[in-house]
C-alpha cells in the first residue's frame, strides 16, 4: 500500500510510462500493418488505412495499459480524519420526470443508512427536481411529504422544483449553490438510480477533512440490479475488470482526476467558485450549454489547483445502468453529443495537460468507432483500386514475385486481439491466484463466464460500433435520435423493438457480405466475424434483453458477481422503502372514491415497479409484490 | 420559477403566535435562521394528520412529551437554509485577444524593462 501523498511524485512518471507503452505499441502494429498493405503495391488509400489504423491502435493500446498499470500499481491509501466530520454535507439528488417510487425509495434507504450513523446530524438531504411534466411533479411532491412524515426528517430533507430546466443537472446543482450551497462544506452528488452506503459516505466526508486541497472525491459506483443476460455482463464485466481500471485510470490521473457526474464528494465553496460555466457560442450540438458537465468541471477545478481524486477502494457506492443494448444505446447517444462537444473547449486557458487527456479520451470514445468504421471501409475497397501485380520491373531479366507478408498479418492480428484480451486474461488469473474467484461462482464458473464474455462482447461489439457510428453521425448533422419507446420494467426488449431499432444495421450487414462475396472474396471471411452479428443483430439485441436467459445464467453461476452471493444491505433497504411506500397507497387514495383527490396521489396510479430497483438481494421480497402491496394491487381495490 | 415545497393540506385557523413555541422548534430541528414568520406560516400551512401522537391543538397548546412533541416538529416542512454562493461562470472559449492579453501584456512589460537600455543614438555615430 501506498500513501496519498505519493500521488503527486508517481503520476508524472506513470503518464509518461504509459504514454511511451502506447506509442511503441501503436508504432509496432502501424509498422506491421504498413508492411502487408503495400505487399500489393503502395497508393493514396494505404496511407489512410495506415492513419486510421494507427489511431485505432492507439486507442487499443491506451485501454490495455489502463488495464496493466492497474494490475501494476497497488492501491492507494487515503488519509482520513477520525471521529466526527467537521463541516455539514448536504446529499443532492437531482430528478427529471423519474419514476416517483424508486427514486424515493432510494433516497428513503440512503437517509436511513445515515440515520443509523452517530454522525447523522451532519448529513441533509436535497431533492432537486427539474421534472417538467406537471403529473410527474405532483407525484413527488406527495412522495416527499410522505418520506418526510416517515423518516420524520423535518428541517434535515429538502424538496426543490425549478419549473424550468436551465443548464439541466449542472444547472440544478448551480442552483443549488447560489440558494442554499453557502450553508454546506460539502455536497454529495447523487443519480437518480444512485445508492451510497452511509458509512462510504462518512468516509468520504473524513477523507475529504483530511485533506484541504482535496476539491472532489470520486467512488467507483458497482452497477447492480440488472437481470437481463446483457444486463448481467455488463455486473460481470464491471464487478471483475472494472475495479482494476479504476485502479489504472487514478494510478494515471493522480490529483487531475475523473469525475463521473455522480456518486461524488465535492467541496461546495471550491466547486462554486471554479465551475461556472458559461454557454458555447452557437446552437447545439457543439453550442449552447455544456452537455456532459462532468469532466469539465473536474478539469476546471483542477485547473485553480483543487485535488480531484477517483479513489477505487470505497465500497458501498451503487448505480443501476441500462438493461438492454438499445437504452444503453440511447445513453450513449446523449453522452457521445456531450463528449463530442468537448472538442471545443480542448483549449481552454489554463487547463491541466492531463485534464485535455481526459477530455480528448472522451471524444476518443465515441470517435474510436467510425474510425474502425472507415478503416472497415477503405479496406474493402483497396484491392478494388490496387494496381495488379509487376512482375517485371525492368531490372532483372526474371520475374519478381511479391513478397508474401502473411506471417506479418497473422501476428497483427494475434497482437490486437491480445491488446484486447489479455488485459482480461490477466485480471482473471489475478483473481484466480488471489483466492477471490468464490466470488464470481468459483474458479470454474469464473473462467468460463469469461469465455463467455469474451464471445458475447465480442460478437456485440460491431453492433455498438454501429450504434456509435450512428450517434456521431446524428450529431454532426444535427438530427434527432429517433428511438422506439419500449420500456419495459425488467429492462427486457420487445422483439419489434429490436428490430425498429437494428433493421438498418442488418441491412449493412448484408450489403457488406454482398459485397465482399462478389467484389473481393479474398476478404470474404476475414468480414465475417464484423458482418454477420450485424446480419442478426435484431435477434442479438433481442435475445441479450432476454431476463429469462439471466436468469438461467443466475441459476447456473455464470457471469455470477459477489452480490449474487452476498446481498447489498442497502438496496434491500431500497426495495422495503418501495413496498413500505406502496402500502400507503390506500384506497382512499384512489381518484374518484374521494371528492378531495390531493396533489400527488396520482402515485398510486403510476405503475411503477420494484423489478426496477436492485433484485441482488431480495428473492424472497419480490415475490411479495405482487401479493398485495402493488399499484396495480392498490388500483384493484 | 423555483418553488420549496411547503404545501400544507388543512391550514390551522388559529395559528400559534407563540415565541417559545418557535424557540422549541428552532431547538429541535437546529435551525436557529428560521424567523418568526417563516415559523408562523409552517404553522399554519403544517397538515398535522401525518402524525397520530399529538392532535394540532394539544400540540398548540404546549401538551405532550419532549419527544412527542420533538416527532410532531419533525414533520414539518421547513425551507432549506439560505446561504449564496456565487458561481461565476466562466468562458471557456474566449476570443483569441482575450486569450493573447496575457502574452501582450507580457510583451508590454518586457518592453518597457528594455526601453531603457536601448540606445537612441543614431547607428553611423555609434559604429564610428
Amino acid at each position: 500500500m501506498q500513501l496519498a501523498g505519493s500521488r503527486v511524485r508517481s503520476a508524472g512518471p506513470r503518464r509518461l510510462a504509459m504514454i511511451l507503452a502506447a506509442a511503441c505499441l501503436t508504432t509496432a502494429a502501424s509498422f506491421m500493418f504498413a508492411t502487408v498493405v503495400q505487399s500489393d503495391g503502395f497508393d493514396r488509400l494505404d496511407v489512410v488505412r495506415i492513419t486510421l489504423m494507427a489511431v485505432a491502435a492507439f486507442w487499443l493500446a491506451w485501454g490495455g495499459c489502463i488495464a496493466l498499470f492497474g494490475i501494476l500499481f497497488p492501491p492507494v491509501r487515503a488519509a482520513a480524519v477520525s471521529g466526527r466530520p467537521q463541516g455539514r454535507t448536504a446529499i443532492l439528488m437531482p430528478i427529471y420526470n423519474e419514476a416517483t417510487g424508486p427514486v424515493f425509495a432510494r433516497l428513503a434507504a440512503i437517509m436511513k443508512s445515515v440515520g443509523q450513523l452517530p454522525e447523522a446530524d451532519c448529513f441533509d438531504f436535497f431533492i432537486l427536481s427539474d421534472t417538467t411534466r406537471p403529473d410527474v411533479a405532483r407525484e413527488e411532491q406527495s412522495a416527499f411529504q410522505r418520506l418526510l412524515i416517515r423518516q420524520r426528517a423535518g428541517g434535515r430533507l429538502f424538496y426543490r422544483r425549478r419549473e424550468r430546466n436551465v443548464g439541466r443537472k449542472a444547472g440544478n446543482i448551480a442552483d443549488f449553490l447560489k440558494t442554499s450551497g453557502g450553508a454546506y462544506e460539502y455536497m454529495l452528488v447523487l443519480d437518480a438510480d444512485s445508492l451510497m452506503d452511509g458509512e462510504t459516505i462518512v468516509e468520504m466526508v473524513r477523507r475529504m477533512e483530511a485533506d484541504p486541497r482535496l476539491g472532489l472525491l470520486q467512488s467507483l459506483p458497482q452497477i447492480i440490479g440488472l437481470k437481463t443476460l446483457y444486463g448481467r455482463l455488463l455486473q460481470f464485466a464491471t464487478s471483475l475488470y472494472g475495479p482494476y481500471f479504476a485502479r489504472g485510470l487514478a494510478a494515471v490521473q493522480g490529483e487531475e482526476g475523473t469525475f463521473w457526474g455522480h456518486n461524488a464528494l465535492i467541496r461546495t465553496r471550491a466547486f462554486a467558485a471554479s465551475c461556472g460555466m458559461a454557454p458555447l457560442q452557437g446552437k447545439p450540438p457543439f453550442g449552447g450549454h455544456i452537455l456532459s458537465h462532468d469532466t469539465v468541471e473536474a478539469a476546471l477545478l483542477a485547473r485553480d489547483g483543487w485535488k480531484v481524486r477517483l479513489d477505487p477502494d470505497l465500497t458501498g457506492s451503487y448505480e443501476e445502468a441500462p438493461a438492454n443494448m438499445v437504452d444503453y444505446a440511447k445513453r450513449d447517444r446523449r453522452w457521445c453529443q456531450g463528449n463530442l462537444q468537448h472538442s471545443r473547449i480542448l483549449a481552454a486557458p489554463r487547463l491541466k495537460f492531463w485534464s485535455r487527456i481526459s477530455i480528448l479520451q472522451g471524444i476518443f470514445a465515441y470517435l474510436a468507432s467510425p474510425i474502425w468504421f472507415l478503416f472497415l471501409l477503405t479496406s474493402l475497397t483497396a484491392p478494388l483500386v490496387a494496381p495488379p501485380p509487376e512482375y517485371f520491373d525492368g531490372y532483372s531479366p526474371f520475374p519478381v514475385f511479391p513478397h508474401p507478408e502473411t506471417a506479418t498479418a497473422l501476428a497483427l492480428l494475434f497482437g490486437l486481439v491480445a491488446l484486447l484480451i489479455l488485459p482480461k486474461l490477466l485480471l482473471v488469473i489475478r483473481t484466480l491466484a488471489a483466492g477471490n474467484a468464490k466470488a464470481f461462482g468459483g474458479p470454474a464458473r469464473l473462467v468460463f463466464s469469461f469465455v463467455i464474455e469474451i464471445l458475447l462482447t465480442s460478437t456485440l461489439a460491431p453492433i455498438l460500433m454501429m450504434f456509435h457510428c450512428r450517434s456521431v453521425m446524428q450529431v454532426v448533422i444535427g438530427a434527432d435520435s429517433g428511438w422506439p419507446a419500449a420500456d419495459r420494467d425488467d429492462g427486457s426488449l420487445p422483439l419489434g423493438a429490436a428490430i425498429s431499432a437494428t433493421w438498418w444495421m442488418a441491412l449493412t450487414g448484408v450489403a457488406g457480405v454482398t459485397f465482399s462475396h462478389y467484389y473481393v472474396p479474398e476478404l470474404f471471411y476475414w468480414l465475417l466475424p464484423v458482418a454477420l452479428p450485424l446480419v442478426f443483430a435484431p435477434l442479438l439485441v433481442w435475445m441479450t434483453s432476454s431476463v429469462m436467459l439471466g436468469e438461467i445464467g443466475r441459476r447456473l453461476g455464470l457471469l455470477a458477481v459477489p452480490v449474487d452471493a452476498r446481498p447489498v444491505a442497502i438496496a434491500a433497504q431500497t426495495h422495503s422503502a418501495l413496498l413500505e411506500s406502496e402500502t400507503e397507497c390506500t384506497p382512499s387514495d384512489m381518484p374518484g372514491q374521494s371528492a378531495g383527490l390531493r396533489v400527488g396521489q396520482a402515485q398510486c396510479m403510476r405503475p411503477f415497479s420494484a423489478s426496477r430497483i436492485s433484485s441482488a438481494s431480495r428473492p424472497e421480497i419480490g415475490r411479495r409484490v405482487s401479493v398485495g402491496t402493488s399499484p396495480e394491487s392498490c388500483r384493484a381495490r | 420559477m423555483i418553488s420549496h415545497d411547503r404545501t400544507g393540506t388543512r391550514p390551522l385557523l388559529h395559528p400559534c403566535d407563540n415565541g417559545s413555541l418557535s424557540k422549541e422548534i428552532r431547538h429541535v430541528l437546529r435551525r436557529p435562521d428560521l424567523s418568526d414568520d417563516i415559523l408562523r406560516q409552517i404553522l399554519a400551512e403544517h397538515s398535522f394528520d401525518g402524525d397520530t401522537t399529538l392532535s394540532a391543538d394539544a400540540f398548540l397548546d404546549g401538551k405532550g412529551r419532549a419527544g412527542e412533541r420533538a416527532g410532531v416538529i419533525r414533520t414539518m416542512i421547513v425551507p432549506p437554509p439560505l446561504h449564496c454562493l456565487d458561481m461565476p461562470a466562466h468562458d471557456l472559449e474566449p476570443p483569441l485577444s482575450r486569450r493573447l492579453a496575457p502574452l501582450a501584456a507580457l510583451w508590454e512589460r518586457l518592453l518597457h524593462l528594455v526601453r531603457p537600455q536601448m540606445k537612441r543614438t543614431p547607428p553611423p555615430l555609434r559604429n564610428r
